[in-house]
């Protein structure tokens, strides 16, 4: 039973348990003929592991993997058909580059001179022609990377597993990788499921994000769900949130979900992500290029005080803080600069404007960017109810109307934006400012 | 040279000295070198110096000149042919053993419950020895031993198979010694070699026996030949069985007892250590022969953790 031609791929609570230690738990998962999935998560948190499964490399503890209705998880390896870039590249030591982008090919008894040409081709993609009659050890562990990137596509599966296959790479190289695996994925339509670590990476190829912490599904959605409404502070960690903080609920709006925090000497207005209360722990983030430095001429005027969406009824639109620059790096562009505010808390901005160590600075939080998460949730279950789910939305891109999970999908639990109708637990939640939020 | 270079002229005091020592120790030669001495001055007093005694020794016949010992071992067709005889049973003894350790490490190279007690009864041959061994087998292989006793009862055969005190009596004792031996050492070259390169063949489409055909066995091929080089050496120079279960008279005369015989019966310490030296020039011949065809193999790392 050889996957080709299929329609979907569908894991059912797949599991996997190593002795006591269980590296994945209960994965649902869809995957659509021609999708591009990314699975992201923290070193540990068990990716390998998924893609072990699906590989089947590794016999499921729990759980199952069916193909078009037909149950998939008994096919040995071999008789998949999934082609597969290892994490540490499993390249054959005794055979030479070629041999090793052949070896594939030559399984498949397919004509010498097929075999050679396309060998040829990969190796070409990969841009390793130089170096075709050299044996991995004596290559590069960048090279050996795109050798074991070139092995697999030259079969052109039908699904593609790679695990963090750039990521030996120098950044130019990365891009001109990216670029092709991208390609290749849409002049095959090659399904493809990609680990990596790299969100920025996971954002650019993928259609749709699983993100993984400790063998748990934290959230599946697309870039643009995950970007702007992560569902989790582990997720907003991945998603460029390094702005993190412990704080506490002082108290929140009757309308909307705006609420106050406390704590480290600060006070500060954010948007709940989930039900909260007075006396919540929270973890509240915010992305580096979401922080509002105020121009040099404000700095005179008295801070903008937190709460006063209370008196004044208006949605506030930003806490104003006193900070003292810290450190300033220039990256190109603009500064990356990290700022004190409150108790010591250490606050990173990214900004046009040239600070200097030391010098007293004014900066602006505002509401709709600064992320108030539940301090532990249950995974799998989206707080952002109400918001607007990436089917609702999927009308700009032909992409994105083919990533949801298509009608008929078993159980669905876990697919798309994870948008549970049972999970409404946050009462008049539709006021959020998402609309402000997906112009970012 | 470097001298001459700019670099090289800026600092010229030190450059005498570094400069040599720092290519030496490129070439692995420095100071640690010396934790060696222990070693080595083991391996002269135990090992070098009774070779090179029993050398000398050969080259000094109590009668005739330097080689008269020698020539007499070649020109007596009873002492000459143990040659043939012991290679006759070494040769396919340790192929034997070679042979069967590997389907059987091949089997046995995952993780699995119950590893150590297989290894541990495969391993207990090794501990007994061979007095042992040949004793279990004139009892289990003898005319009214279990093994004829079965087959007769079965009426596979009429009469008792000859297995002892002949060719075969010694080779089966060669088996159960070298089979172990063979087989711990093919496993640790199994496990050293990493077992997700099989994963990955499989996922390029290569079922079982492609994968043990294209992948590991070319890696393990070297391991094979080192191990069929000790096995050999073994099996080489058998002395207990081929007297205990075979026909030190005939079939089994191997060339240690014609070493034996000149030595202990003949007290002709210079004629028995020429037999040696022989013995060890036949052995250096297949090690040589073996060695030489795996330098045309891979050698490079076979990428494991062992
Ligand atoms: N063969 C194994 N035996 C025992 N434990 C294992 C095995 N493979 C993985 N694990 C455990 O399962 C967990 C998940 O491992 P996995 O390799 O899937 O992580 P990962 O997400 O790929 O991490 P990384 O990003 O570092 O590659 C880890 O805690 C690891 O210790
Ligand atoms: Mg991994």
């Amino acid at each position: 039973m050889r996957a080709q031609g299929f329609q979907t791929l569908e894991l059912r609570g797949v599991g996997r348990r190593f002795g006591r230690h269980s590296a994945l738990r209960g994965l649902n998962l869809s995957i659509q003929q021609g999708e591009f999935i990314a699975l992201l998560g923290p070193s540990g948190c068990g990716k390998s592991t998924a893609l072990n499964c699906l590989a089947g490399l590794v016999p499921l503890t729990w759980g199952s993997i069916w193909m078009d209705g037909e149950r998939f998880d008994q096919v040995p390896c071999e008789k998949r058909g999934f082609g597969m870039v290892f994490q540490n590249y499993a390249l054959f030591p005794h055979l030479t580059v070629r041999g090793n982008v052949a070896f594939g090919l030559r399984m498949r008894k397919l004509p010498k001179a097929e075999i050679r040409a396309r060998t040829q081709e990969a190796i070409r993609t990969v841009r390793l022609l130089d170096q075709a009659d050299k044996l991995p050890g004596q290559l590069s562990g960048g090279q050996q990377q795109r050798v074991a990137i070139a092995r697999s596509i030259v079969l052109e599966p039908a699904v593609m597993l790679m695990d963090e296959p750039l990521s030996n790479l120098d950044a130019k190289l990365r891009l001109e990788m990216r670029t092709e695996i991208r390609q290749m994925h849409q002049a095959l339509g090659l399904t493809t499921v990609y680990v990596t670590h790299d969100q920025e990476e996971a954002l650019s190829l993928a259609d749709r994000l699983v993100v993984l912490r400790d063998g748990l599904v934290q959230q599946i959605g697309t870039p643009e769900d995950l970007h702007h409404r992560p569902a989790t502070w582990h997720v907003a960690d991945f998603m460029g949130f390094r702005n993190l903080f412990r704080l506490k609920v002082d108290r929140r709006a009757e309308h909307g979900n705006t609420v106050t925090l406390r704590g480290n000497g600060l006070e500060l207005d954010a948007t709940a992500v989930g039900s909260l209360s007075a006396g919540d722990t929270v973890v509240v983030g915010i992305r580096p290029e979401d922080v509002v430095v105020e121009p040099p001429g404000n700095l005179s005027e008295p801070v903008g005080e937190p709460g006063s969406w209370a008196r004044t009824g208006r949605a506030p639109t930003g806490t104003v803080l006193d900070a003292r620059v810290q450190v300033v790096e220039f990256t190109g562009r603009e500064f990356a600069v990290q700022v004190r505010i409150g108790d010591e808390v250490a606050l990173h901005l990214r900004t046009p404007q040239r600070l200097v160590a030391g010098d007293p600075t004014r900066v602006q939080l505002p509401v709709h960017r600064m992320l108030a998460f539940p301090e532990e949730v249950e995974s799998g279950s989206s707080p952002w109810v109400g918001a607007p789910t990436s089917h609702g939305r999927g009308t700009g891109s032909p992409k994105e109307s083919e990533v949801g999970p298509g009608p008929g999908t078993g159980s669905g639990a876990g697919t798309g934006s994870g948008a549970r109708p049972g999970s409404g637990e946050q009462p008049g939640s539709g006021a959020r400012p998402g609309s402000e939020a997906v112009s970012q | 040279m470097s001298v001459s270079t700019p670099v090289g002229s800026a600092v010229p005091e030190h450059e005498g000295a570094g400069g040599w020592r720092h290519r030496l120790a490129e070439r692995g030669i420095d100071r640690q070198l010396w934790l060696l001495a222990p070693a080595v001055v083991f391996v002269v007093l135990l090992f070098l110096y009774p070779f090179f005694y029993g050398l000398q020794l050969s080259f000094q016949p109590n009668e005739g000149g330097p080689f008269s010992d020698y020539d007499r071992f070649f020109s007596d067709a009873y002492q000459r042919d143990t040659i043939g005889t012991t290679l006759k049973l070494s040769l396919p003894a340790a192929l034997f053993n070679v042979l069967a350790a590997v389907p059987l490490a091949y089997r046995m190279r995952g993780r699995f419950r119950g590893k150590r007690l297989v290894t541990t009864v495969l391993v207990v041959p090794i501990t007994l020895g061979t007095v042992l061994t040949a004793e279990g087998l004139l009892n289990y292989l003898g005319p009214a031993g279990w093994f004829n006793r079965i087959l007769m009862d079965l009426h596979l055969v009429h009469e008792p198979v000859t297995l002892i005190h002949n060719y075969w009596g010694v080779f089966f004792s060669l088996v159960i010694t070298g089979f172990p031996f063979a087989f711990l050492l093919i496993l640790s070259y199994l496990s050293g070699i990493d077992p997700s390169l099989e994963r990955a063949a499989a996922t390029m489409g290569a079922g079982w026996w492609q994968r043990f055909r294209r992948i590991t066995l070319p890696l393990l091929t070297p391991g094979l030949a080192t191990t069929f080089c000790l096995t050999f050496v073994l099996a080489f120079s058998v002395f207990p069985s081929a007297i205990l279960v075979g026909n030190p008279a005939g079939s089994t005369r191997v060339i240690s007892i014609a070493a034996y015989q000149a030595a202990y019966e003949q007290y002709d310490y210079p004629y028995a250590s020429a037999i040696a030296m022989v013995m060890g020039l036949v052995e250096l011949a297949v090690i040589a022969l073996v060695l030489l065809w795996r330098t045309t193999l891979f050698k490079g790392s076979t990428g494991g953790k062992g």
